[in-house]
């Protein structure tokens, strides 16, 4: 019945972090500095009895490419390649979107104009990527994935739109920008005391394996980052909803508003701190990702209230260093970073307004040059 | 408060035979007899046979095993005759199983249009407690002074719907068993409204006599229809009220 990919292995030590595994999506970071992938030996680990196959349709043999496994190589580095999982009982198949990313140089891009997404195959959600270089890297992730158990619950219409994050047209520059919008979570999150879903957006990805028992441990926040932030910048417009109301749906007294923040944080001193190699991540999750003893700048909007008709506003939000960071430290890949940004600020306690929106474009992590 | 209904009930029951007496059927030479019983029950709402979506039945407890009812037996000749009752009954379990890929339905309220859908693996529980009238209609046949056996149809209605349960230590594939994967610790069901108004089954029993007016019995019944609706798509296999009922009775004339 099930198929999953549950695990990734390679016989050398070249992976820089747990490969990252969602539903239908395996982002592997490779250490720095590995550039011979020509005799790259992965295993993936399945459901028992299950089996996996290359999708041949989504490998583009480039004119002249003879070699099989160079191609599957450099496409899995460029925008990936799919694999298809099979059930042990052949009944139902899965398709895996696999991708290699190399680390050196580093990764996670520094400007975001939110102009590339995709629409995931079944739930029709937005998902944000970023295309550089002709390369695609999933750095976002969102709350989108089970805001679909509402849409699926009340029968809602299956819809980018209906989504809590998503585009818009109203750009700061380019076509698109990211929409994020406070949604009512229907009957459905009603009986699981979650009645509202907070627009929300990060570097990290979403493991919708614990919503409902433990949400705040749903967003795995932060990606290394291999330089010094000095400051993120970005335009945004924010439209608060008339009426706030909390995890019981009731009326609270206070104004809606939004939040944006960067975290800088020792991925190496987070690992180490945990004894437990089976809980050990390599990322914040909304139990810790402002007060985590790894956390070294933090850079936040501190005002989040509405824009009002102003259009676009310009924010730019110097990080704030807690203590000191080694460069080389930096350099070498020790260090996550994380881009929150929410159309509710104490969305994830499930206060917030319904039709709370939020607008950010073209934002761009100031680094030390 | 769930006692109480049951005294109530019992009373009625017990009043029955009063009631029969005394409208002076006519016993014609003893071709008519009137039998009053009561006795209890092993059970449950059962597969016809266990599903590989069930991995391991961890507890299993049998809940309102009861029945107390009467019966007008009329003698054909000295081995053969026909008999009519009236039972009240409780077909009901509780359980505990551990199963896997077990599509299903959570739901807040008894809604079936606002539910979450998917296929389940963890730990269920699963209480069943329905409350039956039923009416059997049984051909007898006496093979011996002490024993005699009888079988046929029953229909039984239901007067008390209780099917529900709770799921934990598990998780969820939302819709297919390849969607998201959502743990699930204390999700709650209830299906009490898709459960059948009306069972009907085949009886199979004996009795022995003890004396003139006591005897034992024990008899087995087993429905034909699933005792959920039509469309009921929650469970994806059928379950069937196969009871075991073993009791005492008394001959009122």
């Amino acid at each position: 019945m099930e198929a999953d990919i549950v695990g990734v292995r390679a016989e050398d030590d070249i992976f820089l972090l747990n490969p990252v595994i969602t539903n239908n999506q395996v982002t592997i970071y490779l250490q720095p500095n590995i550039h011979d992938l020509a005799k790259l030996d992965m295993k993936f680990d399945l459901t028992p009895g299950a089996t996996i196959e290359l999708l041949q349709d989504s490998l583009e043999m480039p004119a002249g490419e003879k070699d099989v496994n160079k191609a599957i190589i450099d496409q899995i580095l460029k925008n990936g390649v799919y694999y298809k999982v099979i059930s042990q009982d052949q009944q139902f198949a899965k398709n895996y979107l696999v991708k290699l990313v190399k680390t050196d140089g580093g990764f996670v891009p520094t400007e975001y104009g939110f102009e590339d997404v995709s629409i995931d195959k079944d739930e029709k959600y937005t998902i944000f990527f970023n295309k550089i270089d002709g390369q695609d890297f999933y750095n976002w992730g969102s709350g989108n994935p089970s805001f679909s158990l509402t849409l699926s619950f009340g029968g809602g219409v299956k819809e980018p739109e209906s989504y809590p994050t998503k585009t818009t047209t109203e750009a700061h520059s380019g076509a698109k920008a990211a929409l994020l919008e406070t949604k009512l979570t229907g009957s459905f999150g009603a009986m699981v005391k979650k009645p509202i879903a907070a627009g929300n957006l990060f570097i990290g990805s979403f493991d919708t394996g614990p919503v409902l028992t433990d949400p705040l441990s749903a967003t795995q926040f932060g990606l290394p980052f291999n330089q010094i932030p000095l400051a993120l910048e970005g335009y945004y417009k924010y439209a608060p909803g008339a009426n706030v109301t909390d995890e019981n749906l009731k009326p609270v007294n206070m104004k809606d508003s939004c939040d944006i923040y960067a975290v800088f944080y020792n991925r190496k001193k987070l690992m180490a701190a945990e004894p437990d190699p089976k809980k050990r991540v390599s990322y914040l999750t909304g139990h810790n990702i402002l007060n985590d003893p790894s956390i070294v700048a933090v850079a936040r909007l501190e005002n989040g209230g509405g824009t009002g008709d102003n259009g676009f506003v310009k924010f730019v939000l110097p990080f704030k260093y807690s203590g000191p960071v080694v460069e080389s430290d930096v350099t070498n890949l020790d260090y996550s970073i994380a881009i929150v940004m929410s159309s509710s600020k104490y969305g994830d306690n499930f206060i917030g307004a319904v039709g709370s929106k939020l607008i950010v474009d073209d934002l761009k992590i100031v680094t030390k040059k | 408060m769930k006692i109480n209904i049951y005294i109530v009930l019992l009373a009625v029951m017990a009043s029955i035979p009063a009631f029969i007496q005394a409208q002076e059927i006519d016993s014609r030479d003893g071709k008519l007899d009137v039998q009053v019983m009561l006795g209890t029950k092993i059970g449950g709402a059962a597969p016809l046979s266990l599903p590989r979506e069930i991995r391991k039945i961890k507890s299993y407890s049998p809940n309102v095993p009861f029945f107390v009812g009467a019966k007008a037996n009329y003698h054909i000749d000295s081995k053969w005759g026909v008999a009519l009752g009236l039972t009240f009954e409780g077909k009901g379990m509780d359980t505990k199983a551990t199963v896997k890929g077990y599509k299903t339905t959570f739901n807040a309220v008894n809604n079936s249009k606002d539910e979450l859908r998917g296929y389940y693996t963890g730990d269920i529980t699963t209480k069943v407690h329905n409350l039956y009238l039923s009416v059997p209609i049984q051909a007898t046949y006496q093979f011996s002074s002490r024993w005699n056996v009888q079988a046929g149809p029953y229909i039984s209605f239901a007067i008390k719907k209780e099917f529900y349960g709770e799921a934990y230590n598990g998780y969820l594939r939302h819709e297919q068993p390849t969607g998201d994967k959502i743990i699930v610790d204390n999700a709650d069901y209830d299906f009490k409204e898709s459960v059948r108004n009306i069972d009907i089954g085949l009886s199979l029993g004996t009795q022995y006599t003890v004396n003139r007016k006591f005897f034992a019995l024990a008899q087995l019944d087993y429905g034909f229809n699933n005792i959920m609706k039509t469309g009921f798509e929650s469970i994806s296999f059928g379950l069937h009220n196969i009871f075991m009922n073993v009791g005492v009775g008394y001959r009122l004339k």
